[in-house]
């Protein structure tokens, strides 16, 4: 079988509503598409990690502590379970975890446009959860269906744990809605801060080529744009429970085709965030990622080293 | 001893004052690696320590509010700096991972055999308290153990940070044995075991030291005493942070 027919096969079992296993032959599109996706995935896990980080130490409450704690390690997990599936996908160009975490660190792999951003107050913490994550439920539930197999099942944990940070989250910014006059002060202005990050999130109205390429796949099943609705259409009459203003006036539902209208983010602005890690906090994020990772290379090659002479000596 | 006087109530918070601070202390400074551990892999291992560290902080601070003290809460956020209790080896910052790795070992060392000597009080809320904290004491212990291990067998470089970490180490050991106010609290309790823990952990930690070929630092003693709620401006500092948040509403919900 030629390479061509191989190919047209492949779209053809993916066509048919087919699964693909990391054992199966892949066209080396299909595989970079994958490699992409999941390893951008992995590093925004991670990178998300830093700005709810920064609250654990000052969480209000015995509770919220343990549960932010357990939060941000829940979000490691999943870039460590994500990156061990980029690295399985990675194997033919023989690059491991040091490659793909290197990769952040100069510029070579991208992280979600909402960590770039300052996280200034506690309201920050619990927005983050209740629309950062709540965003990520729904890019990640139409995710669920994916031809990648492993990376389906996958995420059928990542989500579950994701409704959790999400109940979190809520809870948090229920609580601050429900308080005193800075409390809510202070919660709105989070969500001020985090809507047009929220609109940007789900990606530019006419999508890329590579994302297009995903749909074809079967990787991703939905556009950006169908992701976005779903976000508004779920978190307005969240937004509103809570008493709180949603920062855009242009934002209305069109009664008869139901397609939310909303003012656009500054496209260029967070785009350029997200390429060229310039947005407030992105050099600063990278910094701890750096610290972490190069900073503390000497212990991982110590564990190594360590490693062989305990087995040198039958340890 | 389950009709407890009120002397004898405030004797036992007086010896577990300490200990529960020491925990919560070594949680929050813990939760600092959050993100930076060496690997992926570490930083879940040691999310979870950081947790049971705040747990079981909780759990006395639970066994302390039954014995007359305020709410956990309001043990953790609305206590001046003067009235906590733990010693310097768990106040230090962040430092790199051969400093994390001799000082947990100290402390973890050293708190498990406080524990088990706690293990005599005839109290029953502390010792359900202690039963569970027992449990995942152990594996904390064995958890900085290995890095120990680890580090010493690392390579030149590595062994040199360790032994250099441990000397700093040492040299802010001194509260760590002291009881404080809590000193004539553990007679009533016929819990005097706890104030020999000393000589135990120096046998343990040198036994270890010598097995992985490190050297015994000096013990430095002590310059001011944290069991008597001298902490210094680096305390004050982290408890501004710590309660910062809650400060804008001290009495609100959360
Ligand atoms: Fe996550
Ligand atoms: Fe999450």
């Amino acid at each position: 079988m030629d390479d061509v027919q191989r190919v047209n096969d492949f779209k053809a079992r993916i066509g048919a509503g087919e699964k693909i296993e990391s054992t199966d032959w892949m066209p080396k599109e299909y595989r970079d598409l994958l490699i992409k996706q999941i390893h951008m995935h992995g590093i925004s896990e991670i990178m998300g990690a830093y700005p709810e980080k920064e609250w654990v130490g000052k969480a209000p409450t015995i509770r919220r502590k343990l549960a932010l704690n357990a939060k941000v390690q829940d979000e490691i997990g999943h870039g460590q379970m994500l990156l061990r599936l980029a690295e399985d996908l990675s194997r033919p160009y023989g690059r491991g975890r040091e490659a793909l975490m290197d990769d952040v660190l100069e510029g070579r792999v991208k992280f979600h446009n909402v960590f770039h951003l300052e996280a200034p107050t506690w309201a920050d913490a619990g927005v983050i959860g209740f629309m950062v994550d709540g965003g990520a439920i729904i890019t990640q539930a139409m995710l669920l269906d994916s031809s990648y197999a492993p990376y389906a099942r996958m995420l059928k944990r990542i989500v579950a744990e994701e409704s959790f940070h999400m109940q979190h989250g809520e809870s948090v910014v229920l609580a601050l809605a429900e308080g005193s006059e800075a409390q809510r002060a202070m919660l709105q202005g989070a969500i001020t801060r985090w809507w047009p990050a929220m609109m940007y999130f789900f990606g530019p109205r006419m999508m890329g080529p590579s994302s297009q390429k995903m749909m074809d796949y079967k990787i991703r099943t939905m556009t950006n744009e169908q992701l976005r609705q779903k976000f508004i259409n779920r978190y307005v009459p969240r937004i509103q429970a809570l008493g709180m203003a949603i920062p855009d006036p242009a934002l209305y539902q069109d009664a008869a085709t139901r397609t939310w209208h909303y003012t656009d983010p500054d496209w260029e602005w967070f785009t350029a965030v997200v390429h060229h890690n310039s947005g407030p906090m992105s050099q600063a994020r990278l910094s701890l990622r750096r610290e972490a990772h190069r900073g503390q290379q000497w212990v991982r090659e110590a564990a190594i080293e360590a490693g062989r002479v305990l087995q040198e000596r039958g340890a | 001893m389950e009709t407890v006087t009120p002397a004898h109530r405030e004797a036992l918070a007086d010896i577990l004052l300490p200990i529960a601070d020491d925990a919560w202390i070594a949680g929050q400074r813990g939760s600092e690696w959050l993100g930076m551990a060496p690997d992926l892999e570490e930083d879940l291992a040691l999310s979870s320590i950081s947790q049971d560290a705040l747990g079981h902080a909780q759990l006395l601070y639970d066994v302390l509010a039954e014995l007359g003290n305020r709410e956990a809460d309001e043990q953790v956020y609305a206590r001046p700096a003067s009235g906590w209790r733990h010693c310097r080896l768990v106040q230090t910052p962040r430092q790199d991972w051969a400093d994390f790795v001799a000082r947990r070992y100290c402390y973890e060392t050293f708190d498990d055999l406080r524990l088990h000597a706690l293990a005599g009080a005839g109290h029953a809320p502390l010792q359900s308290a202690l039963a569970k904290i027992l449990q995942e004491k152990l594996y904390h212990v064995r958890h900085f153990d290995t890095w120990l291990q680890t580090l010493a067998w690392g390579g030149t470089q590595s062994r040199a940070r360790l032994q250099e970490a441990m000397a700093g180490v040492f040299s802010e050991l001194g509260d760590l044995f002291s009881w404080g106010q809590g000193a004539s609290a553990l007679a009533m309790w016929n819990l005097t075991a706890l104030s020999s823990l000393r000589p135990l952990w120096e046998s343990r930690v040198r036994a270890r030291l010598e097995q992985l070929g490190l050297e015994w630092p000096r013990v430095a003693a002590k310059k001011s005493d944290g069991r008597l709620g001298e902490h210094g401006p680096e305390f004050s500092d982290l408890l501004a942070e710590m309660t910062s948040v809650r400060a804008m509403e001290p009495a609100g919900e959360w």
